[in-house]
């Protein structure tokens, strides 16, 4: 078996410009923001983001001209407000946004976790994300057994799936302790995945309880030690999220000077 | 001498009283969660709080600042992900859910997307996360709004979570299997859902909220004649809230 151990530099760098790029945690928690830093930092172009409710990490590459589509259910500050680049960009149509709600993200993850091209369910009847979507993604469609009406979702494969987990083995074992969220689906529905983890462990002990292992090695191409990866969202177990560093980041923005915040934390 | 009790209380107190003893109960972040927990100490000490990101009936010793907090994990039932959550939601398992956003119209019909054309908006919001699923999954669902003119319109811009839709029948016609909203409770009062016509009426305005107030401030006609005075918020109830659940004053 082979190491994958990578920098962090390594690590962003080997992630193409034009590929889309699923990004675990959520809004506050253990997004892997550590490497979403690099990513900035080393001015990736084009991608496309896949996520589900995403905040920092989304709205910061947004900001940062990385990015030509994003793909989410929600893109925001929970109770903090809005996300300031993501709406303004959509609003002056500079970026494209594929209007989704978390059961069709969690759902095209899954069935391409299955390896199959769609998975239905009851969900988005009635609604208009179904409407923009203009049946590309999500299709009507009537259960072949009882008729049903059904939404069909869309495999959603990324190109890569970046994950920040509490602990990892050289190898790729990944552990991930508390909220799943749907980090496990974006990890099996992926092209290629780079773990973050907080530590790296011997794989002798993180093989002495592999029903913790939610992640098995050959899923995984890249691991980079990351300790406060997900800084400043919380990492359960390690440390909780930095409120005040999300509110600098938003009264920063809001007064136009994301620079000002990308050469204190980014460069 | 402290004041009675807040306007935020007053609606944490109504919204609580939504949720029934041993219902599963969907909640996100904010006045919600509050609500939840003040109906776990008072009427419904068996009702089970279920956050989207993967914990189940948690002991919340401390206010989340989101679904997703480490303090949801706290001696949860179970804490899993998205999947299982959603396929509890799309099962029939959920009880009732609550919802806000940017607008709501007369059938309870929900924006979260957008205000303006869909493809260069005046206001793009965060977009539905989990309110779609919701609204279309859960056996019922009670909406918590700021009551504002530009927030009551006849129409919504754009439809993120489907209410009653175009009246009787609507969801029916849509495919839909179950649900539907019952309660919009708002900072003047509480509007219900008429079983017959689908269409919103006021149920009950706060002390010292007029009708002609709601009616300024909603942007469709509504029926008022059903309505009284909401009853006030318990002292046992405003205890709770700013010594156990809220503390840090995230109730002023």
């Amino acid at each position: 078996m082979k190491e994958k151990l990578l920098t962090l530099k390594e690590a962003a760098s080997s992630i193409d410009d034009h590929s889309s790029v699923a990004i675990g945690g959520m809004s506050f928690h253990r997004a892997p923001m550590a490497l979403v830093r690099e990513m900035v930092k080393q001015t990736r172009k084009g991608l496309t983001l896949i996520g589900r409710e995403e905040g920092l990490s989304f709205d910061l590459l947004i900001g940062s001209n990385c990015v030509k589509k994003a793909l989410a259910a929600y893109i925001g500050f929970e109770n903090l407000g809005l996300a300031p680049n993501f709406r303004k960009k959509v609003e002056k149509g500079e970026i494209k946004f594929e209007e989704h709600a978390c059961q069709s993200i969690v759902t095209g993850l899954r069935a391409s976790a299955m390896g199959l091209p769609f998975l239905p369910t009851r969900g988005f009847l009635g609604s208009d994300v179904m409407g923009v979507h203009n049946g590309r993604d999500l299709r009507v469609i009537d259960s072949p057994f009882t008729g049903e009406k059904l939404v069909a979702v869309r495999a959603i494969e990324p190109d890569v799936t970046i994950i920040h987990a509490q602990m990892s083995d050289p190898y790729g074992n990944t552990r991930i302790i508390g909220q799943m969220f749907e980090d496990d689906l974006m990890v099996k529905a992926a092209k290629k995945v780079i773990v973050t983890a907080e530590e790296i462990v011997d794989t002798d002990d993180i093989r002495k309880h592999p029903e913790m292992t939610a992640i098995p090695h050959f899923m995984v191409d890249g691991v980079v030690k990351a300790p406060k990866g997900a800084y400043p969202c919380s990492c359960y177990c390690y440390y909780d999220a930095d409120m005040d560093h999300f509110r600098e980041y938003l009264d920063l923005c809001r007064k136009g000077a994301l620079d000002g915040y990308i050469d204190k934390y980014v460069r | 001498m402290p004041e009675e009790y807040t306007l935020k209380e007053l609606m944490v107190v109504r919204a609580s009283k939504e949720i029934k003893d041993g219902e599963k109960v969907f909640i996100g972040t904010g006045l919600p969660m509050i609500a939840g927990m003040l109906a776990k100490y008072t009427h419904a000490p068996n009702c089970v709080i279920i956050f989207e990101a993967g914990t189940v009936d948690s002991k919340l010793l401390d206010l989340p600042a989101s679904v997703g907090d480490p303090r949801c994990v706290y001696g949860a039932s179970t804490c899993t992900g998205l999947f299982d959550i959603f396929s509890m939601l799309q099962d029939g398992k959920i009880d009732i859910g609550f919802l806000g956003g940017g607008q709501v119209d007369k059938y309870g019909n929900l924006n979260s997307t957008a205000i303006g054309e869909y493809r260069c908006p005046e206001v793009r919001f965060p977009g539905s996360g989990g309110a779609c699923d919701m609204a279309c999954l859960s056996k019922r669902v009670v909406i918590i709004m700021k009551h504002e003119l530009r927030r009551f319109p006849a129409e919504v811009d754009y439809l993120t979570s489907p209410g009653w839709m175009d009246g009787p029948g609507g969801r029916e016609k849509a495919g839909l299997v179950r649900g539907g909203p019952t309660t919009v409770i708002t900072d003047l009062g509480v509007m219900k859902f008429d079983p017959s016509s689908k269409e919103m009426y006021l149920d009950s305005y706060y002390p010292g909220v007029s009708i002609e107030k709601i009616r300024e401030n909603t942007g469709f006609d509504i029926d008022c004649s059903r309505a009284g005075e909401t009853e006030k918020p318990h002292i046992e109830e405003i205890a709770l809230l700013r010594n156990k659940i809220a503390p840090k004053g995230s109730l002023r």
